[in-house]
């Protein structure tokens, strides 16, 4: 019988874990114990086996508004008054800069001789700007030199010290060091620094096979000993040997992700087409797409980039409607453009009333969702159960839920109950699970039945579709399924459609769905979103104020002599469409803004549009003036009608708003346009579309920066932190 | 001006981006969901801001691990009333991977003492030394490896089998 079996230093030893000094001995007795030895074979294999099994429990990741919360909070000055040499030295320092320091002090030794005086100076101003050395650390790196108190190729990663570690007060000799090869540095020919340069590069590839070794934790780095630190070193020093969770590259070719063609909408000359009619859309999908693809360290395919999903994902501080007056309030504003000279910038922006949580009218809500087997990843329905247990504590005993769900056959999970009744609910999400394949087409008969026979007049009734699209049973046809909900919405019965997931995600054939059932489509792709959808956004999801919502603008050919919608590229209808009721058009839900931005050309600014020749009779026609458009409409650059319909009505009504002429300054313009401009110009940049003209990151960035206003939710902050994501991603790619 | 450091920033982002996942990943096993494993490890990070890094110098991970289990056991006392937590510290509680709960490595370990599990997760999984392990479970240096050695002892028996029939 082995005695060894049992001893705990067994798997110490196997593990490498045994401390140096014991090995030796328990090596002795090991030399006896041919069955312990096995074991030691049996456990290392069982390590592998639990490091291998136990690597593919996936990573999550935080919130990018947690992360944002991280950031803006942290840290305090005493944070870097306490550890700005640390940090500093942590990060910055290259290997290589350090390496340099190595191999060139013997010549800056001699040149130190020589010029004590200089050293001097030097030395004076660095204690003086000593505080401010980290942040301009960045910028003068190259100017910096290291040196090393210890043998480098003997110890790797041990006890090399960058000049700012060095110049710690406790190190009064390395801060002297450092002081010198400063100031030797300034005095460098620029031919000797190009040839450190080249030191440099062949150092750095040293330095990456030294961090390539294994590094025991904590080496080097414990006690006042300084580090090696170099982009590769980084990561293996400064924790144990974690594996570094790389978040998954989203690999667009071989993603089955589906997004339709979409081109950019076109300049129009008022000439050729006085009139601009759109549907409005009240999505914004699209926007949280974009933020699930920059998350994962990727720019979103720009088909996937709807603008005016991104414009409308904010909410602005428009005027908010009277009871009196139409269900929303109309809001233009002008500016000039900042993406092409000349050109100026209209917005048209509406506000549906709002309705106060005590007021909402009782909510039949049927929730129709998709367990087949692609919802099973963890921000699928994991997260859609989550997102649906938000909304639940918002409803009351007013209101109704039943859950229908839908894969290789559709079922009732759960007949409509009342909202009181949480614990019967929550048992019954709780219980739902993924698998089999999906047939949408059943699911949504069965949702719109079970709506109907639980129709509340006057109140809400809404089906809620949950999935990731990907409807491969049944009716799976984009086409026969859009009849289906086309047949179902007629019946006053509402749809919201959320998006989950990734990978097989069909983008078109989501936001046709929610097209066709007078619904409302959003992407969920994390609890914040769940959060602005389920709870902050809770009315305007649930409450349709008015339906087939229209727009049409009539230009004054006296004012401009082109345009161009920015976005809504798939909603833009025919002229004639906008009187017809029969053409079905978007919704606006209670408390949304519908945000919508033209650009224009003014007359008399040079116009070419891109493939089309310059007008050649279109100069004369405009200063001869127009007919019908002198006078009192003179200066009315152009006219907004809106037609819609209340929730329950078949006949529309009209209303319109003239905008007169304007050559106010961005600049000077409210928040909320400025806000606008500033994420169509954004949407634009990921589109890479021309019209942008110059007005580059930077630009964009600083626009949206000075238009964050009140940011009561934080949105525009995450805005922010999303464009220098873009940026980042954007760099590392060309790179 | 200091506070806008890009190197400083740029340091700690680099924490961020690394740790994140893996503080999620053993956090949660203590909360026993996600949302609030992400608040607890957010609030961590934060803490580290404050941190003063020569004290932690070389051990930022296993840090950022303790102050992750301590608050994940202060607010699964706070929120699901436990007192007794050292028996069920570790749950798989709302675990939406149930695919991972199929696999043989999960399914045996989460068979263990909620101890065990601990130490076997942070030795295997997270990659920590004895030492670390003892840190942040606040177990002694020997005690973890008798931990670790016992639940090795299950595991290779149990893994094992099944490895030999493939």
């Amino acid at each position: 019988m082995s005695k060894l079996i049992n001893d705990p230093r067994l798997t110490a030893y196997a593990l490498g874990e045994l401390p140096k000094t014991e090995i030796k001995e328990f090596e002795m007795e090991l030399q006896d114990d041919q069955k312990a030895q096995r074991e030691v074979e049996q456990i290392k294999k069982t390590a592998n086996l639990l490091k291998g099994g136990l690597s593919e429990e996936k990573s999550e990741r935080l919130d990018a508004s947690q992360r944002e919360e991280i950031y803006g909070k942290g840290p305090k000055e005493s944070f870097w008054s306490k550890n700005w040499k640390l940090v500093s030295g942590l990060s910055t320092a290259t290997a290589a800069l350090v390496l340099v320091g190595l191999n060139v002090t013997s010549i800056l030794d001699q040149q130190l001789t020589q010029k004590k005086n200089a050293m001097q100076e030097v030395a004076k101003s660095f204690d003086a700007k000593k505080e401010a050395t980290t942040a301009k650390a960045a910028g003068d790196k190259l100017e910096r030199v290291g040196y090393k108190d210890a043998d480098l190729n003997q110890e790797p990663g041990k006890t090399v010290v960058s000049e700012k570690i060095a110049a710690s007060p406790k190190r009064p000799n390395s801060f002297m060091r450092g002081k010198k090869n400063k100031a030797k540095m300034d005095n460098f020919s620029l031919g000797k620094r190009r040839a450190l340069k080249k030191v440099s590069r062949v150092m750095e590839a040293e330095e990456v096979a030294i961090s390539n070794m294994p590094v025991p934790s904590a080496a080097g780095m414990g006690g006042a000993q300084g580090l090696v630190e170099s982009k590769v070193a980084r990561s293996l020093l400064i924790s144990p040997p974690v594996e570094p969770p790389v978040p998954a590259l989203y690999d667009q070719k071989s993603s089955t992700e589906q997004y339709d063609k979409l081109t950019v909408n076109p300049f129009k000359e008022v000439g050729n087409e006085p009139l601009s009619t759109f549907s409005v859309d009240v999505d914004t999908a699209s926007y949280s797409n974009m933020r699930r693809f920059l998350n994962q360290g990727t720019l979103p395919p720009a088909d996937s980039v709807r603008i005016e999903e991104l414009i409308n994902y904010f909410s602005y501080d428009y005027k908010i409607p009277g009871k009196s007056e139409a269900p929303f309030s109309v809001n233009l504003e002008i500016a000039k453009s900042p993406w092409k000279k000349g050109h100026k910038l209209v917005r048209i922006g509406l506000k549906g009333f709002e309705v106060a949580a005590h007021e909402r009218p009782a909510s039949n809500i049927v929730f129709l969702l998709d367990v087949s087997g692609s919802m099973s990843a963890p921000n699928k329905l994991p997260l859609l159960k989550e997102s649906m247990k938000l909304l639940l504590r918002k409803l009351d005993e007013r209101d109704r839920v039943a859950i229908v769900v839908y894969a290789g056959a559709s079922g009732m999970v759960l007949d409509s109950t009342s909202a009181n009744n949480k614990v019967k609910i929550m048992a019954a999400l709780n219980k739902l699970q993924a698998g089999g394949s999906t047939n949408a087409g059943a699911g949504i008969q069965l949702a719109y039945d079970v709506a109907k026979k639980n129709f509340i007049k006057g109140g809400v009734n809404r089906v809620i579709l949950a999935t990731d699209g990907d409807f491969n049973v049944g009716i799976t046809s984009r086409g026969g399924l859009l009849e289906e909900i086309k047949k179902r919405a007629a019946g006053k019965i509402f749809l919201t459609v959320l998006g989950l997931g990734m990978g097989n995600y069909k983008d078109g054939r989501m936001e046709a769905i929610a097209n066709k059932g007078n619904g409302s489509y959003a992407y969920i792709d994390n609890m914040n979103e769940a959060k602005k959808v389920f709870v902050n956004d809770l009315s305007g999801t649930l409450i349709t104020i008015a339906k087939d919502v229209k727009i049409q603008v009539e230009f004054n050919p006296s004012k401009v002599s082109a345009y161009r919608l920015v976005g809504y590229e798939n909603r833009v209808m025919a002229a004639q469409d906008f009187n017809n009721d029969k053409k079905d058009a978007g919704e606006i839900g209670a408390g949304h803004t519908v945000t919508a931005l033209y650009e224009i050309v003014p007359v008399g600014v040079d116009y070419s549009g891109p493939g089309i020749d310059k007008l050649k009779y279109q100069k004369n026609k405009a200063k001869k003036k127009v007919p019908g458009v002198a006078g009192k409409y003179s200066n009315e650059l152009l006219t907004v009608k809106l037609r819609y319909k209340k929730p329950e009505a078949t006949v529309s009504t009209k209303i319109s708003v003239p905008l007169n002429d304007s050559s106010v300054e961005l600049s000077k313009a409210s928040d909320d346009f400025r806000h606008a401009v500033a994420v169509a110009s954004f949407g634009m940049m990921l589109k890479r579309d021309k019209n942008l003209g110059e007005f580059n990151f930077s630009k964009i960035r600083g626009l949206a920066q000075g238009a964050k206003g009140a940011d009561k939710h934080g949105y525009r902050q995450e805005f922010l932190e999303l464009m220098d994501l873009a940026q980042d991603i954007q760099k590392n790619t060309l790179k | 001006m200091v506070r806008r450091s890009p190197e400083g920033r740029e340091w700690f982002r680099q924490t961020l981006i690394r740790l994140e996942g893996p503080l999620l990943r053993y956090t949660r096993k203590i909360t026993g969901d996600l949302e609030s494993a992400k608040e607890v490890v957010q609030e961590s990070l934060l803490k580290l801001w404050k941190q003063n890094l020569a004290e932690i110098r070389g051990h930022v991970a296993p840090w950022l691990y303790t102050v992750c289990r301590n608050q994940a056991i202060d607010f699964k006392r706070r929120d699901k009333g436990m007192t007794e937590l050292d028996d069920n510290l570790i749950s798989y509680e709302s675990y939406p991977e149930q695919e991972l709960q199929k696999k043989e490595v999960f399914s045996e370990i989460a068979k263990l003492s909620s101890k065990h599990q601990e130490v076997l997760l942070l030795k295997f999984q997270e990659g920590m030394s004895y030492k670390e392990i003892a840190k942040i479970t606040g177990h002694s240096e020997s005690n973890v490896g008798l931990l670790i050695h016992e639940g090795m002892k299950v595991l290779r028996e149990t893994l094992n089998e099944g490895g030999q029939n493939e």
